[in-house]
């Protein structure tokens, strides 16, 4: 028991955390080029001819971000896709309470949170925007790069401009929540390298930490 | 004063000849074999037999002071200038096509690639329309800075068609339009003008400008709460950025 909290403990895969880093590289792109749709001052950042760039980068990032993420996460990850589908559809009583205290726990660090699984309820809610999100932004935009109908246009390009920014602003705090946040920060590694700090995972994930120790305690007698 | 550009069209004097259909296609190089034209006449015969009535109508881009099409352009491509003149950037077009379903005149077409292909053998490889763009009236904008009218006002042998700018009192839109009293009718929200022998010609001159109710749902309400949304989710950041920084150094000090 004494070294408990000398070993880091594993959280994910690498065909996962490749999964992740395609969807978020290709995600950025797309939203920064997007963006330049709606603003179009940001077209000074890609030079003169900025808004053309901007639309051939985002048609572009389109293949990766649709054909990438999904092969990767079912083909070099499927047992932790499955997993993790399979939490983040799931709610108990903690992840209600969770929900419930959030708004003040971003705001208070010392707030005390109920005990969560292997991802927390803020992930859940992430990870079920950041899906349906997706889904809507690759048929509206795919339809956009196929459809020769205006009329159609007038449905999709509104969706696909709508929902880019109610995206862009969950994708902002899943942002700020591992790289601004001082306590939240310690989960990054985990999806750089596969690791996070022990202290870090029995404090924030109680629930899926104890399982993963006794796991190893049965497997180890 | 700023400039505003206009038209008034005299549907008394206009007698069908699309010599202004003509003159446009040849000086703005429009792709005439798909069936596309800047702007057009319109043979419009209405009742039946024997009270009928026909009407030579010629219509084209109304230049609108608040355009859906500039409203709902990603890029800018679509634009207004300052003299009130509704311009088209070719390069900045990507083809999307919004602006078409957003006029609410019918006054855009798409000049495709194979348009383009077509119009380098016709008007040579050197003509105005190089990529693939949504294209309409841009007022000839071109000839007037060059001190001409429009080429369709400079063809028109009845004189039915006007050109001249609506905020000098004495322009030839203003005149004409005075003369014609109770007979010319200006579209509201545009910078067209038509003068007919029965006043308003209900059913046949164009209606008063308004936007599609998708453009109003779109960038009047959902896309300002979605702007919103975002700009909300880096405020309440911003301050639990600084909220959580400050309990943290004060916590660390306390230590």
């Amino acid at each position: 028991m004494s070294n408990q909290f000398n070993q880091k403990v594993f959280r994910f895969g690498l065909g996962y955390r490749l999964a992740h880093w395609n969807n978020a590289l290709f995600f950025l792109t797309l939203l920064l080029t997007g963006l330049m749709f709606v603003f179009h001052g940001l077209t000074a950042l890609l030079g003169e001819n900025g808004v053309v760039w901007a639309n051939r980068i985002h048609r572009w990032s389109a293949y990766p971000y649709t054909f990438l993420t999904i092969p990767l996460l079912a083909l070099a990850a499927g047992k932790e896709s499955k997993e993790w589908l399979r939490t983040v559809f799931t709610w108990d009583q903690d992840d209600l309470q969770f929900v419930k205290m959030f708004p003040q726990a971003i705001m208070n660090r010392n707030a005390k949170l109920p005990p969560q699984g292997k991802f927390n309820a803020g992930e859940k809610i992430n990870s079920i925007l950041t899906i349906l999100g997706t889904v809507v932004m690759m048929i509206t935009g795919w339809i956009m790069v196929l459809s020769k109908n205006p009329a159609v246009m007038a449905w999709v390009l509104p969706i696909h401009d709508v929902v880019a920014m109610l995206l862009g602003a969950v994708i902002l705090g899943h942002m700020w929540l591992s790289l601004v946040h001082p306590d939240n920060k310690a989960a990054l590694p985990g999806m750089v390298n596969g690791y996070v700090d022990p202290k870090f995972a029995r404090h924030h994930y109680t629930k899926w930490y104890n399982a993963q120790r006794s796991a190893k305690e049965n497997a180890a007698d | 004063m700023t400039k505003r550009y206009g038209m008034v069209i005299d549907l008394t004097t206009c007698f069908g000849c699309q010599a202004c259909t003509a003159a446009c296609t040849t000086q703005n190089e429009t792709p005439y074999w798909d069936g596309q034209f800047r702007t057009k006449v319109e043979d419009v015969e209405r009742g039946s037999f024997p009270a009928v009535s026909r009407t030579f109508f010629p219509h084209m881009c109304m230049h609108c002071d608040e355009p859906a099409c500039v409203t709902v352009c990603p890029t800018g491509a679509s634009y207004k200038r300052e003299d009130g003149i509704v311009m088209i950037d070719y390069e900045k077009c990507l083809g999307c096509k919004a602006c078409m379903e957003a006029c609410p005149y019918n006054a855009r077409y798409f000049y495709d690639e194979k348009a383009v292909k077509t119009a380098g053998q016709i008007y040579g490889s050197s003509n105005q329309h190089q990529v693939p763009h949504v294209d309409k009236c841009l007022f000839c904008y071109d000839r007037l800075a060059e001190g001409m009218q429009p080429a369709c006002v400079a063809t028109c042998p009845g004189g039915a068609r006007i050109f001249g700018d609506w905020e000098e009192p004495n322009s030839p839109v203003n005149q004409a339009f005075k003369a014609a009293g109770n007979k010319a009718h200006r579209v509201k929200g545009t910078a067209i003008a038509y003068i007919s022998a029965t006043a308003g010609q209900s059913g046949v001159l164009p209606p008063d400008q308004a936007s599609p109710t998708w453009v109003k749902a779109w960038k009047g309400a959902a896309e300002p709460a979605a702007r919103a949304v975002l700009g909300t989710a880096v405020g309440v950041l911003a301050v639990a950025t600084v909220a959580n920084l400050s309990q943290k150094k004060k916590e660390e000090e306390h230590e």
